[in-house]
C-alpha cells in the first residue's frame, strides 16, 4: 500500500472543503436509503466530523500505534447509531465514489486499489472491535428518568436508571440521545461516581438556540428513555497511582465530571485533600451549592469554594475562576482539573500556566473530537 | 349482507387455504335472513367466473416469468455474473448528487436559522431575567440593611422606637410587594422562554417535594439540609474558605409566615413563625455572620447569607451561613458589616419564633 499516495490524494480531495462530505453523504443516501435514518436531519456538523475522522485515519495511516486504537474506539462508539458490519461496503463504495469524482483523472487503478485496500482494512478493524464490545455491552443503553430537577432557568439536573448496568470511570462522559430530538448525541459527564443502584446523575445546561439541550432541560419528564452511548473520555480521569492532593476548577455545568472526581476519592477513603472551586457568572447560577455543602460536611479534606465572576454585590469569592484559585494558592504538589465551557477551559488553562503551574499537571477535556452527532 | 354460511370451506375463511380459480367458481353463499336484502345471485356467480378467470391468467403469467427468471439467471451465470447477491444498484448520477446535496445544504441553512431565531429570541429574555433577579437581590438586601440599621438604634426614646418599628413594618411590607411582583414577573418571564422552545412548559404540581427548586427561579431553593448545618469549613494552612449556600438567597415567597409556594398547601419546610437564626458560636472565636452585603428577603421569605470569605489573623476562622426565616410579623434584621466580635451579633427580631443554634463549626 502506497501511503504517501493516499495521503497526497486524500489532501487534494480535503481541498475541495465541504463538497467532499456534501458528495459523500448525498452518494450514500441516494445509492444506500437506509442509511439516511441514521442521520439527524440537519447534516452540517456531521460533514466536519466526517472529514475530521478520515483526516485523522489518512495522516496516522503509517502509525498502526495509534491509528488502530482509534479505529477500535470509532468502531465500538458507531454501534450506538445502530451501525453494523453490513453497512460497512457501502460506507466503502460511497468513499471511493467521493475520492473517484474529486480526483479525476488522478483516480488510478493503482491509486483505487490502494484506497480500497486502507478501507478494508479501516472497516475490519472497527468491526472487528464493535464485534468484541458486542460481547460484553449493549449497543447503547436505555436509562429511565426517575428524576428531573430544574435548577434555575437554564439547568436541569436529571436523574437517570440505565436497564442494565452502565459501568464508567468518575470523570468519563457518556453520549445522550433523546427521542425527543432523534439522531442527536451529545456528550454529557455523569456528576457521580458509580452507585450501586446504578442510576447516574446528568448536569444539564441549557444552550441558547440548542436543540438537544433545550428539550433535555424544558420537556424531558420522568418515565422518558434516553439512550446512553459507551463512556468515553480519558483525560479527566484520576491517576490511581497518583496520591497527590487535587484542585478541581469546575465553570458551570463542568462540575459534573469533578463532582465525580470527589466522590471517587471518597470512596477511596479520602486519602487527599480535594479543593473544589466552583465558578458561575452570579450566585444564583451556582446551580449545586446544597450537593456540594452536604458533600463538604461530610467530608474534612474537602474544600469547597464557589466563586462569581459577574456580579460585583456577590457576597463570596469574585472573579474569573483561575484567578480566584490562584489567589488561594499556591498549588505546588496538586494536580489541577479544569472542566467547563471550551471558552473557560481555554481560559483558565492558559491563566495557569502563565502562573508558572506545569502543564503535564493540569488536565481538561480536549474539545477537538467528542461532539457526535451522527456515525462519522 | 351475504351471510357466510355452512360447508367445509365457506368462500372468506383462510383457513381454507389460498383462493384458486376452482374455489371461486364453486363458493356458496348462505341466503340472507328473510327480510333482508341480499345481492343478486345471477350477478354474484358472474362476478366471481371473472375473478377466476384473472387468477387463472395470472398464475399461467407468474409461471411463465419465472420460466423467464430462470432462463436468464442461466444465461448470467454461463457469463460469468454472480446473480445471487444483492442487487446491484446503478451508482447515483453526478446530476442526482448535486441535487441531493442542495437539498441538503437548504435543509441545513433552514435549521441553523431556526435555531439562531431561536437564540435571538432567548437571549435578552435571560438577560431580562437576569436584571431582574440581580435588581431584587440588591433592593432586596438594601431593605434589610436598613431595617438592620433601624434596629441597632434601638436605644432610643420611645416615640423614636415607634417611629422605627414603623419605618421596619413599611420596609417588610415594600420587601413583601417586591417579592410578590417579581415572582409573578419572572414566573410569567419562564412560562415565555419555555414557550419559546414550544416545549412544554414544567408544572408544580402540590405536593412537590419540598427540596425541589421552583421551576424557572434560578437560584431559588429550599436548601437541602435543615437550617445550621451548613458546614464552616475548617481551613486548612491558614487559608479560610467559606462555603455556604450563597446561592439561595432569594425565595419567591409571598405573604409573611406562610407555608409559600405558589401552589400553597403541602410543604411545611420553612413554615411559618419559626424565626430561627443559626450561627457558630462560642468563645474566642470569630463569627462571621453575613459577612459582606448579605442578600436579604423579608418578610416570610428566606434569607440566607453566607460570608465572604474571612481572614482571621491567626486563628480560625469560622463561619456559618446565616438562615433566616422571618416569622410572621416580626422583622428581621442581619447585621451589617460583618466585624468579627466575641459573642453572636444577630439582630434578631423583637420575638424570635427559635433558639439561635450552634452551627458546627
Amino acid at each position: 500500500m502506497d501511503t504517501a499516495a493516499l495521503k497526497s490524494s486524500f489532501g487534494k480531495v480535503a481541498s475541495y472543503g465541504d463538497e467532499v462530505p456534501l458528495f459523500f453523504y448525498s452518494y450514500l443516501f441516494l445509492a444506500f436509503p437506509e442509511t439516511r435514518d441514521m442521520f439527524p436531519a440537519s447534516m452540517a456538523g456531521q460533514r466536519d466530523r466526517l472529514v475530521t475522522a478520515l483526516g485523522h485515519i489518512v495522516s496516522n495511516v503509517d502509525d498502526t500505534p495509534r491509528l488502530v486504537p482509534f479505529l477500535q474506539q470509532l468502531g465500538r462508539d458507531h454501534r450506538k447509531f445502530g451501525v453494523i458490519a453490513g453497512h460497512y461496503p457501502a460506507v466503502g463504495e460511497a468513499l471511493l465514489a467521493t475520492l473517484a469524482h474529486f480526483l479525476d483523472a488522478e483516480w488510478t487503478p493503482a491509486l483505487a486499489a490502494d484506497w480500497r485496500a486502507a478501507f478494508a482494512l479501516v472497516a475490519q478493524v472497527m468491526s472487528q472491535a464493535a464485534e468484541d464490545a458486542a460481547r460484553v455491552n449493549p449497543p447503547w443503553w436505555d436509562a429511565e428518568i426517575v428524576g428531573h430537577e430544574r435548577r434555575g432557568i437554564d439547568v436541569a439536573v436529571v436523574q437517570a436508571r440505565p436497564q442494565t448496568y452502565l459501568d464508567y470511570l468518575p470523570g468519563q462522559s457518556v453520549a445522550v440521545e433523546s427521542s425527543l430530538r432523534p439522531r442527536m448525541w451529545r456528550y454529557y459527564s455523569p456528576a457521580n461516581a458509580p452507585r450501586k443502584d446504578g442510576t447516574i446523575e446528568l448536569h444539564i445546561r441549557l444552550i441558547e438556540g440548542g436543540r438537544v439541550s433545550s428539550a433535555l432541560v424544558q420537556a424531558l419528564r420522568p418515565g422518558d428513555t434516553l439512550r446512553l452511548g459507551s463512556p468515553v473520555g480519558t483525560r479527566l480521569l484520576l491517576d490511581p497511582n497518583d496520591r497527590r492532593d487535587l484542585l478541581l476548577l469546575a465553570g458551570g455545568t463542568g462540575l459534573a465530571p469533578l463532582r465525580a472526581l470527589v466522590e471517587q476519592v471518597a470512596l477511596e477513603g479520602g486519602h487527599r485533600r480535594v479543593t473544589l472551586l466552583v465558578g458561575a457568572r452570579s450566585g444564583h447560577h451556582l446551580y449545586d451549592m446544597p450537593a456540594l455543602v452536604s458533600l463538604a460536611q461530610t467530608h474534612r479534606w474537602l474544600t469547597v469554594v464557589p466563586a462569581v465572576s459577574d456580579d460585583p454585590a456577590y457576597p463570596g469569592e469574585r472573579g474569573h475562576l483561575a484567578d480566584v484559585g490562584l489567589r488561594l494558592g499556591p498549588w505546588t504538589g496538586h494536580r489541577v482539573y479544569v472542566c467547563g465551557s471550551p471558552v473557560m477551559v481555554r481560559a483558565t488553562v492558559d491563566r495557569l500556566a502563565t502562573a508558572g503551574i506545569a502543564p503535564q499537571d493540569v488536565h481538561f477535556e480536549d474539545f477537538g473530537t467528542g461532539e457526535g452527532g451522527g456515525p462519522a | 349482507m351475504t351471510t357466510l354460511t355452512g360447508g367445509a370451506n365457506p368462500p372468506g375463511d383462510r383457513r381454507s387455504g389460498p383462493l384458486t380459480p376452482e374455489k371461486l367458481r364453486t363458493a356458496e353463499f348462505g341466503r340472507a335472513p328473510f327480510g333482508r336484502r341480499g345481492y343478486h345471485e345471477e350477478e354474484v356467480r358472474g362476478f366471481l367466473n371473472r375473478l377466476a378467470e384473472d387468477i387463472g391468467r395470472s398464475d399461467a403469467e407468474k409461471a411463465r416469468l419465472r420460466a423467464e427468471i430462470d432462463r436468464l439467471r442461466n444465461y448470467y451465470r454461463e457469463v460469468g455474473a454472480n446473480v445471487d447477491g444483492p442487487p446491484s444498484r446503478p451508482a447515483p448520477t453526478v446530476q442526482a448528487i448535486a441535487v441531493m446535496s442542495r437539498a441538503q445544504q437548504t435543509a441545513d441553512a433552514q435549521i441553523a436559522q431556526a435555531e439562531e431565531d431561536a437564540r435571538q429570541l432567548v437571549a435578552p429574555a435571560r438577560q431580562r431575567h437576569e436584571e431582574l433577579l440581580q435588581d431584587a437581590q440588591h433592593k432586596a438586601a438594601k431593605a434589610a440593611d436598613e431595617a438592620a440599621a433601624a434596629h441597632q438604634v434601638r436605644a432610643g426614646t420611645s416615640t423614636e422606637q415607634d417611629h422605627l418599628e414603623r419605618r421596619v413594618a413599611w420596609l417588610r411590607t415594600f420587601a413583601e410587594v417586591t417579592q410578590i411582583q417579581l415572582k409573578s414577573t419572572l414566573h410569567a418571564l419562564s412560562r415565555e422562554i419555555d414557550k419559546l422552545g414550544e416545549l412544554p412548559v414544567p408544572t408544580l404540581a402540590d405536593g412537590q417535594s419540598p427540596t425541589e427548586p421552583l421551576p424557572g427561579y434560578p437560584g431559588v431553593q429550599v436548601p437541602h439540609q435543615p437550617p445550621g448545618d451548613h458546614p464552616s469549613h475548617q481551613p486548612g494552612g491558614g487559608q479560610a474558605h467559606h462555603l455556604a449556600g450563597v446561592d439561595q438567597s432569594l425565595h419567591p415567597t409571598s405573604g409573611s409566615g406562610q407555608p409559600h409556594h405558589a401552589s400553597g398547601g403541602s410543604q411545611s419546610h420553612h413554615a411559618a413563625g419559626g424565626a430561627q437564626s443559626h450561627h457558630t458560636g462560642s468563645g474566642g472565636q470569630a463569627h462571621h455572620t453575613a459577612a459582606g452585603q448579605p442578600p436579604h428577603t423579608a418578610g416570610g421569605g428566606q434569607a440566607h447569607t453566607a460570608g465572604g470569605q474571612a481572614h482571621t489573623a491567626g486563628g480560625q476562622a469560622h463561619h456559618t451561613a446565616g438562615h433566616h426565616t422571618v416569622g410572621g410579623g416580626q422583622a428581621h434584621t442581619a447585621p451589617g458589616g460583618g466585624q468579627p466580635s466575641g459573642h453572636a451579633r444577630h439582630a434578631l427580631s423583637p420575638q424570635p419564633g427559635g433558639t439561635p443554634r450552634t452551627g458546627q463549626p
